[in-house]
């Protein structure tokens, strides 16, 4: 089947202006690194990696296609020296592919735009194959960094080969890197994204649940989900799937009072369109 | 049955030796973190937390890496990436609420050059403006194809959606990005704001 043309190659010069716009749109290879070492990744274990990061993306493909496909192998013995100076075997399934074209591009004006600005052709720096690398690394005001203790090390002890250098259990001690965190929360704060994994991890149990028409189970991991997550992040999926499940039950006075709830919190929301849905669907 | 589900998923973890972990957890970034960071930031996650963001998508990969289907990690990554960005849409929603303010402008620079990074940054914010106007399961769509270039067969896959809603979907988007672009057009030929 024929996918219809896309935007950033028609005519609209305006609309292709801002489509194109979001190419250059990425990360600084500094995200990465502290998104690594967040991971527990010791980064100086890979240096191809890091000082690729974003300036050479075809090959940071490559070398992450090349990690995929011996992890793919299972070899227990794998190690992330083995990366360093892997050669390209292949590649993992659906790349990111912007990763390797943007720098190719060039910066459009939108049309309109242009009249309001200064005029003259863009200086010879304008492709932005360097822009990553140009991109400082700033702790950006009201942005909350985070710096959980690293899954890996939680899943594994202490004896995660290589990561004990990385990233420790107290952020205070980690190497320079995790310096221009400004609030790092103190040893031993949950993890909020331990808790988003758990609160997914619930939810996915109760659609499981549901979806094999057990909508008691799937009400009873519900009420688990709500007793461990008053606030959580998921609640209103959580809401919605309660109001599917109270419907399957037959409880349709219940799922009407958290449906009501749900569609007064927010109105205009998918999840209160999810719930009218769901009410109309079960007169 | 909170307890059942903890049991499990260390269960779960222990099942994969900790190298590969690391190892896999290096593949996965290395692959993915570019396209889940602009996608987050594409489906609406205000740019001084979008780093913030990425990082809870990966943790979340980390936490279920034993979950992980091999060839699935993308679509896990995204799915994770289009809940952390709900949430996150709903957290800048009742900051701007409560501040009456606009969304906090971003502070990345990201060009070579200042006037380069103007007009990026106009650009980008005029593709924001436009892409509001979306509904976040047409926004979806929409950046998934016109922005990420994926196939409409490939977004069907990563979102589990048939294609031909799929397609349905990038056909309302487009219009809908359309009629809010001419909208903005016009008031940039007019000077406003």
């Amino acid at each position: 089947m024929i996918d219809p043309q896309r935007l950033s190659q028609a005519d609209d010069d305006f609309e292709r202006s801002l489509i194109r716009s979001a190419h250059h749109d990425r990360p600084s290879h500094r995200a990465l690194e502290r998104m690594l070492l967040g991971l527990g990744v010791e980064l100086s274990q890979l240096p191809s990696a890091m000082a690729s990061a974003g300036a050479s993306a075809a090959t940071g493909s490559k070398i992450g296609g090349v990690v995929l496909a011996k992890w793919l192998l299972g070899g227990a013995a794998l190690g992330l020296v083995a990366i360093t100076g892997a050669e390209a075997v292949g590649r993992a399934p659906m790349p990111d592919r912007h990763a390797s074209e943007a720098p190719r591009q060039r910066i459009e004006r939108s049309p309109s735009l242009a009249a309001s600005l200064p005029q003259g052709p863009p200086p010879p720096s304008a492709a932005m194959a360097s822009t990553e690398q140009a991109v400082p690394s700033v702790p950006l005001p009201g942005a909350r960094l985070r710096f959980t203790v690293a899954p890996a090390r939680e899943a594994a002890g202490t004896s995660v080969p290589g990561a004990a250098s990385a990233i420790t259990s107290n952020p205070s001690a980690a190497p320079s890197p995790t310096a221009s965190y400004a609030a790092l929360p103190a040893e031993g704060a949950p993890a909020a994204t331990t808790a988003l994994a758990e609160e997914m991890h619930l939810l996915d149990a109760a659609r499981r649940s549901f979806a094999r028409g057990d909508s008691r189970g799937a009400l009873s991991t519900l009420a688990g989900y709500e007793r461990a997550f008053p606030d959580g992040a998921l609640r209103p999926e959580a809401s919605v799937l309660k109001v599917r499940a109270l419907l399957a039950a037959g409880d349709r006075p219940g799922a009407e009072a958290l449906g009501q709830r749900v569609i007064e919190r927010a109105p205009r929301s998918e999840h209160a369109d999810a719930v009218r849905a769901a009410l109309r669907a079960n007169p | 049955m909170f307890a059942h589900a903890a049991i499990s998923k260390a269960d779960r973890l222990e099942a994969v030796p900790a190298v590969d972990r690391q190892a896999r957890l290096a593949a996965l970034a290395r692959e993915h973190f570019s396209f889940i960071w602009r996608s987050l930031r594409r489906l609406g996650v205000p740019e001084p937390s979008v780093d913030d963001a990425t990082q809870q998508v990966f943790e979340v990969a980390a936490r279920r890496l034993a979950d992980l289907e091999v060839g699935r990690e993308k679509a896990f990554l995204f799915k994770t990436a289009l809940l952390v960005a709900m949430k996150a849409r709903r957290v800048a929603a009742r900051a701007r609420s409560e501040s009456g303010g606009p969304e906090l402008e971003s502070l990345h620079d990201p060009g070579p050059s200042p006037e380069e990074s103007a007009l990026l940054r106009e650009n980008r914010q005029l593709l924001d403006r436009a892409l509001a106007a979306l509904g976040l399961a047409e926004r979806t769509v929409f950046v998934l194809f016109e922005i990420e270039e994926l196939s409409l067969t490939e977004i069907a896959e990563l979102v589990s959606i048939p294609r031909g809603t799929a397609a349905s979907r990038l056909r309302r988007a487009r219009e809908l990005f359309q009629a809010e672009a001419k909208r903005l057009r016009a008031r940039e030929s007019r000077g406003a704001p």
